[in-house]
């Protein structure tokens, strides 16, 4: 079960096409809460794994997928949150506030526009969860090991989110304006 | 039912379940008290307060360094748009922000506070020395929080004590399975003991237990063999020396009444010849001495009956086994000159207790059976030894053995009308011995021929070393 599910509700999502791709908004879309927060606070690095789909229909069969991987620092002394985006292409924006941090993590999302079919309708799902680190177990048996099985409290399950919209149709999203060069450095 | 075994797992039982349970409840009071001495809560409480501390110190620093840029009193670095490409990194990403200033953690372990503004195309760096070393306390911040966030998402007293239970639990089962497995070890051969004496109690005297063992149940394993081993021998001694009374018995009256038998006979015999007339004398004398001749015959027969019969009184002296050897080979090498004998004696030259008379009938016996076995150009071996406290005498040719049946009625005494011999030699010889408290037994030869060994008590104070 997603505990944070209903956190994303609220956020609104858009699909444009920029070439062979769809492009993703994802606005006030709240990822940076509860534990997973409390734990940047404390210093700790969270991995958070997006995953964006097209499927068939609401809850249908995944048309492609693509999945993003984050590694979400917090600095205690700025009070600023780091994201580096591990997979598919590693990047690194620092100095955020949380609403920035948490808008690096949808924004620029794509998913390949060639395996929807031009005129069926199809849906988008946007997932994302958050990796326990406490599941991180090194292998081997050892005393530690054994302590730390015996001495685990119930889990909370895996936090995360998901949310499907749609219908969408290919030919009838908008397009992204070509760009007309460089502006802000 | 093995009662040995059972006792000794419930002994097991008793004396490491109740200590067990008396270690397990104190390790785990113990560790219960020791957990309650835990310092997650003060590490919680200073944590915290040290991230507040560090925060506030930083917040002090970014203004007193903000105020000494606006007072224009401190100097600054300048990074050109010209020379974008050699910019620093935390410059570049800076820049990129689009922000008009930011402040910014540099240094070796975070000693140096910067300070990022936008001048048109440049960036102007300020930068002051910070007393404590940010990073470092940041680092230890994330630790600190890190083992507080493990305390409180862990039960640790629950991982601890189950960890102990398991594994005690699991050492002690270990032990338990061993310990059943060493108790029926233990009470095997004990229980094999206790069947053995059982038997042999109830007469089965050649009841033997196996044992490999060298501990004190091995050794009462082999006491016991020892024991009914000679229990058996002498079982089968007495059955022997109780034939041979009987036999005695009957050799006596049967020589008693033949000879009360044969002299009538052979007077009367000589009184027919006498009273013959010349004429026929001729085939009266050659017809008397052919009965008398199987009379004297029939009397060497009665004789030896008679002396098989007779009992004379054991004298046990100190007899020199080896000097009684000797002597006997000597007497008998000029009678069977074709014979080889070959003596082995013991060194120390031991005695025995015995009767000296019948010890050397009982060596002239065997020799001279030995000798007759070998044959012409055959080979005797005679050789001596200790054993167990007795004085031994082993005999062996190189004749053509004894059968299985001879082996079995070799000592039961038998009336023969070969030339020499009577049927009694060895049977005399066998009683001799018992009679002298050892025994005369075949053994396997080491000729390829028969072997007899003759085992007489080794007389007190006397010794010597195995040949």
């Amino acid at each position: 079960m997603l505990t944070a599910s209903l956190l994303v509700l609220g956020q609104s999502l858009g699909v444009r096409v920029d070439g062979e791709r769809l492009r993703i908004d994802i606005t006030k879309a709240r990822l940076l809460v509860g534990e997973p927060l409390e734990r940047l606070h404390d210093g700790a690095s969270v991995t958070y794994i997006v995953q964006v789909s097209a499927l068939t229909a609401r809850s249908g069969s995944v048309l492609t997928r693509t999945t993003y991987r984050y590694v979400i620092s917090y600095d205690i002394f700025e009070e600023r949150f780091q994201v580096s985006r591990i997979q598919p292409a590693p990047r690194v924006l620092s100095h955020l506030s949380m609403a920035a941090a948490e808008a690096a993590m949808v924004d620029s999302l794509e998913i390949p526009a060639s395996s929807i079919p031009p005129d069926r309708p199809f849906w988008i799902r946007w997932e994302y969860q958050v990796e326990d680190p406490s599941q991180s177990a090194d292998g081997g048996m050892s005393l530690g090991t054994l302590v730390d099985v015996f001495s685990r409290k119930a889990s909370k399950g895996p936090v995360g989110g998901a949310s499907e919209s749609g219908p969408f149709r290919l030919r009838e999203l908008p397009r992204v304006a070509p760009a007309r060069g460089a502006s802000n450095p | 039912m093995n009662r040995i075994r059972t006792r000794l797992i419930l002994a097991f039982l008793v004396a490491t379940v109740i200590p067990l349970i008396a270690t397990l409840w104190i390790m785990t009071s113990l560790l219960e008290q020791s957990l309650s001495f835990a310092t997650t809560e003060q590490l919680d409480r200073l944590s915290t307060s040290l991230q507040d501390t560090g925060r506030h110190y930083y917040q002090q620093a970014r203004e007193t360094l903000k105020a000494s840029v606006q007072r224009d009193s401190i100097p600054h670095q300048t990074f050109t748009v010209n020379e974008r490409s050699s910019w620093p990194e935390t410059v570049t990403d800076f820049w990129q922000s689009g922000e008009p200033d930011r402040f910014a953690i540099a240094g070796d372990g975070g000693s140096r506070l910067d300070y990022l503004v936008r001048r048109e195309n440049d960036v102007w760096v300020y930068s002051r020395d910070l007393d404590s070393r940010m990073d470092d306390l940041s680092n230890e911040y994330r630790e600190a929080r890190k083992l507080v966030q493990l305390a409180q998402e862990r039960d640790l007293e629950r991982g601890f004590t189950t960890t102990l239970l398991l594994l005690v639990i699991s050492v002690w089962f270990v032990s338990f399975v061993w310990m059943i497995y060493l108790a029926n070890r233990v009470s095997r051969p004990i229980q094999q003991l206790t069947a053995g004496l059982a038997q042999l109690a109830a007469g089965r005297l050649d009841t033997r237990i196996e044992s490999k063992s060298d501990d004190e149940v091995g050794r009462a394993i082999r006491a016991f063999n020892r024991t009914a081993s000679e229990l058996e021998q002498n079982r089968e001694r007495l059955v022997y020396l109780t034939q041979i009374a009987s036999w005695q018995l009957l050799a006596r009256k049967m020589a008693h009444e033949l000879k009360n038998s044969l002299t009538p006979i052979r007077l009367t015999v000589e009184e027919i010849l006498a009273r013959q007339p010349s004429s026929d004398r001729p085939f009266m004398e050659e017809a008397v001495r052919i009965v008398v001749s199987e009379i004297e015959s029939l009397e060497r027969r009665v004789r030896a009956f008679s002396e098989f019969s007779s009992e004379p009184e054991v004298r046990l002296t100190t007899v020199d086994l080896n000097a009684v050897i000797q002597e006997r080979v000597a007497l008998l090498r000029p009678l069977h000159a074709s014979v080889q004998y070959t003596t082995d004696l013991a060194a120390g030259n031991p005695a025995a207790r015995a009767d000296a008379d019948r010890v050397k009938g009982i060596l002239t016996n065997v020799l001279e059976n030995a000798a007759e076995a070998a044959g012409p150009r055959g080979e005797v071996v005679v050789r001596s030894y200790i054993e167990e406290q007795a004085v031994c005498v082993e005999v062996h040719d190189s004749g053509p053995g004894l059968s299985a049946e001879a082996r079995r009625t070799l000592f039961e005494p038998t009336i023969t009308f070969k030339e020499r011999g009577m049927g009694l030699g060895l049977s005399i010889a066998r009683k001799d011995a018992l009679l002298c408290g050892g025994d005369l037994t075949v053994v396997d030869g080491k000729l390829n021929g028969a072997a007899f060994k003759l085992r007489l008590p080794m007389e007190n104070g006397t010794g010597g070393t195995d040949a």
